[in-house]
């Protein structure tokens, strides 16, 4: 298993209070990830260790996560 | 034969001997350009004779709508106004949401033509009893909500659509809006040409139905625009947050323009938000009866010294341009000033600019406290923003030299002013920053009304967003294999997007449809549907192109190349604080090479004229 760590900014609305660790199976993606957490992957941008990545990004072990809720044409 | 999607007519007024005519639309040009900015770019290229001053009688101001214009159709509470603008002397054009376009439409014409100067102030009133030149002597200095109750009231019509302009305008603030309500046709200067004219306002009531050529065809074509608008995940976001819940987001990702540009990003976005939607918010509106995403905000200031009634406004833009751009951390200054802004008919993003540009200014000491009444400049101070809006609007003290935007004052202030006046082609830069994505730094430098917030918004929705627009069966590369801070190809990219994300302001339709799931297959399918004509997406796509074309033509006709199109040098520096400052690649060292590679894909010189073999493919 590996543990990430994940905060959402507060204009997403999640099922957890963030910053939450989240346990994940070893190769899990960003996509992964979001699916544990109940986020829907169109709607936001994802920055890990402040760098955003893409949604089949391999994740490692203490990685941390940034999810914004992104309104495109704002 | 009756065409059906149009009105059909278009209607023209001549202020200064008071002359009303109706005409018939041209219909070869309007196939060519179809209507809105396409339409109106073309008539003022025919019917402007090059230099003239904007502020002049021989300017005109035209009120276009679209095939896409209606009340039935997603996005379709819209009017598109094309000028010559005063505040950069090239191509003007201003969307405004609101029931007048769709009002216009219905009172039977699909364009409205303003030309000359009346000797005194003026509105104009159309409606099922015809088209009447009322006196507007009891307007003068009435704020927005003054005018539009006044008219209403004394034409006994508590419905009428009216759009007018506030002191600003008739105070010929250069960068002036015209109003519809709360919704404005905000940059470029719009409400300055009208006040230049003495006319206030346009109220409108219209009665007739547009009919469609295929009504079955335009009925269902409609229904599943609609369905993918409802079922797209970013019309949820629009409608929770508005606009404005972008700012922790896009101050997160490297977005946010800061303190005049000197950084691009503050760290304070989740937290300014986070009051907002606490304090100041008190539900969402569309900006019409009927929009499917209603992404509007009403908002309020309680109580305090900046007490503010419930009012929609509270934009992305209009709140960065009042938070990020001065560094100013209080929500209720911004809320409230932006409030005044619409009242008084001001342009948002440029006040913030001018603000920003001035504090700027005085802590450098090139504008000292005796030029400001003794107001305290200094970064971020909430109280001097209410101040400065009402100076500008009124043309007092330093507001005098504000009004006329960021490029004329820093001429006037001289000395290292220029290299902190942040516009493109004279208008003032607005609330993203292309240090979070190549692909803006493009659509920013060469968007044919200068560095606007709504042309260029494409280049960060692709590269940052990561929206395709249903563009790439048109070669649009797959914005997910594409990394935001990479120059490759961006130019070539810039040139389809633009062809496609152009169209919304040709059919006069909301532009935020796009980013909520309207592709350029719906827009095919319900032109065909209406019109009968039978368009492609591919013919769509060409009338893009054309309609780009003839307004870079209208301003290489006033002077415009590519020097003009370059964007400024902090604009392009790596930040000089905030979480990018050592984020060596969101400096943007190759602007000429792909400014190089746009120009090419565009079929334009290298001084980023349009060939004649361009032309000769587009017909023009
Ligand atoms: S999406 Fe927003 S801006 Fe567009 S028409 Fe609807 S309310 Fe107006």
């Amino acid at each position: 298993m590996i543990e990430i760590t994940v905060r959402a900014v507060s204009t997403l609305k999640t099922k957890f209070q963030t910053p939450a660790v989240v346990p994940l199976p070893e190769g899990s993606t960003v996509k992964d990830l979001l699916s544990a957490c109940e986020v829907d992957h169109n709607r936001v941008i994802v920055l890990l260790n402040n760098m955003q990545v893409n949604i089949n990004h391999k994740l490692n072990h203490s990685d941390q996560v940034t999810i914004l809720p992104f309104i495109i044409g704002g | 034969m009756k065409l059906k999607g149009y009105a059909g007519k278009q209607l023209r007024v001549q202020l200064t001997d008071a002359v009303i005519k109706e005409e018939e639309i041209n219909l070869e040009l309007l196939k060519k350009y179809l209507g809105g900015v396409g339409y109106g770019a073309r008539l003022l290229y025919d019917e402007l004779a090059p230099h003239i001053d904007a502020l002049s009688a021989e300017n005109k101001i035209v009120f276009t709508t679209g095939p896409l214009t209606g009340k039935n159709i997603p996005g379709g509470g819209s009017v598109e106004v094309c000028f010559k603008s005063p505040l950069t002397n090239l191509w003007g054009e201003s969307r405004c949401g609101g029931n007048f376009g769709p009002e216009l439409k219905a009172s039977g014409y699909d364009f409205l033509i303003v030309e000359g100067k009346s000797d005194r102030p003026v509105y104009l009133l159309i409606t099922a009893g015809g088209v009447q030149i009322k006196d507007a002597g009891h307007l003068l200095g009435k704020t927005v909500g003054e005018k539009t109750q006044i008219i209403r009231e004394e034409n006994k019509d508590a419905k009428l659509s009216v759009m007018c302009i506030g002191p600003a305008g008739e105070n010929k603030v250069l960068f002036s809006t015209i109003m519809d309500e709360d919704r404005a046709a905000g940059r470029c200067g719009a409400g300055a040409v009208m006040g230049s004219k003495n006319l206030l306002a346009i109220a409108v009531r219209g009665s007739q139905k547009i009919e469609a050529e295929h009504p079955e065809k335009f009925r269902d074509a409609t229904r599943k625009a609609m369905k993918a608008v409802r079922e797209n995940p970013n019309t949820e976001n629009f409608k929770e947050h508005g606009t404005v819940g972008d700012i922790a987001s896009c101050d997160l990702l490297g977005d946010w323009p800061t303190q005049n540009w000197r950084s691009n990003s503050w760290g304070k976005g989740e937290e300014l938000y986070n009051y907002f939607y606490e304090h100041n918010l008190v539900g969402n509106f569309g900006c019409y009866s009927g929009c499917p995403v209603g992404c509007g905000r009403m908002v309020k200031v309680d109580e305090g010294r900046f007490k503010t009634p419930v009012h929609g406004g509270a934009e992305y833009e209009s709140i960065t341009a009042f938070t990020a751009f001065v560094t100013n951390d209080n929500m209720d200054a911004a809320v409230h000033s932006t409030y005044l802004c619409n009242e008084y008919g001001i342009d948002t993003i440029s006040m913030g600019a001018v603000i920003a540009f001035a504090m700027e200014c005085y802590e450098k000491g090139l504008i000292k406290p005796e030029d400001t009444g003794n107001l305290d400049l200094s970064w971020g101070n909430p109280e001097v923003l209410p101040l400065l809006v009402k100076q500008v609007a009124e043309r007092e003290g330093l507001g005098n030299l504000l009004a006329d935007g960021v490029m004329r004052a820093a001429d006037k202030l001289g000395h290292s002013a220029k290299e902190f006046a942040i516009h493109g082609k004279g208008l003032e830069a607005p609330a993203h920053d292309p240090r979070s994505s190549k692909a803006l730094a493009v659509t920013y430098g060469t968007a044919n009304r200068g560095l606007c917030h709504i042309h260029p918004l494409e280049g960060q929705a692709y590269d940052l967003g990561k929206s395709d627009f249903g563009l790439i069966p048109h070669g649009l590369k797959d914005p997910e294999e594409v990394d935001r801070w990479d120059a490759k190809d961006k130019g070539k990219m810039v040139k389809i997007l633009q062809d496609g994300l152009v169209l919304p302001d040709i059919l006069v339709n909301c532009k935020f449809m796009m980013y909520c799931g309207f592709t350029i297959k719906h827009f095919a399918d319900i032109v065909s549907g209406l019109t009968g004509w039978d368009i492609t997406e591919e013919e769509l796509l060409k009338i893009g192109e054309r309609t780009i074309n003839i307004q870079r033509l209208f301003n290489v006709r006033e002077g415009c190349s590519a020097a003009d199109d370059m964007i400024p040098e902090r604009m392009k520096s790596l930040p000089q604080f905030g979480r990018y400052k050592d984020e060596a690649r969101c400096a943007i060292v190759n602007y000429a090479d792909m400014l190089e590679d746009y120009y090419l894909a565009r079929g334009w010189d290298k001084n980023g004229i349009p060939t004649r073999d361009k032309l000769a493919s587009l017909n023009l």
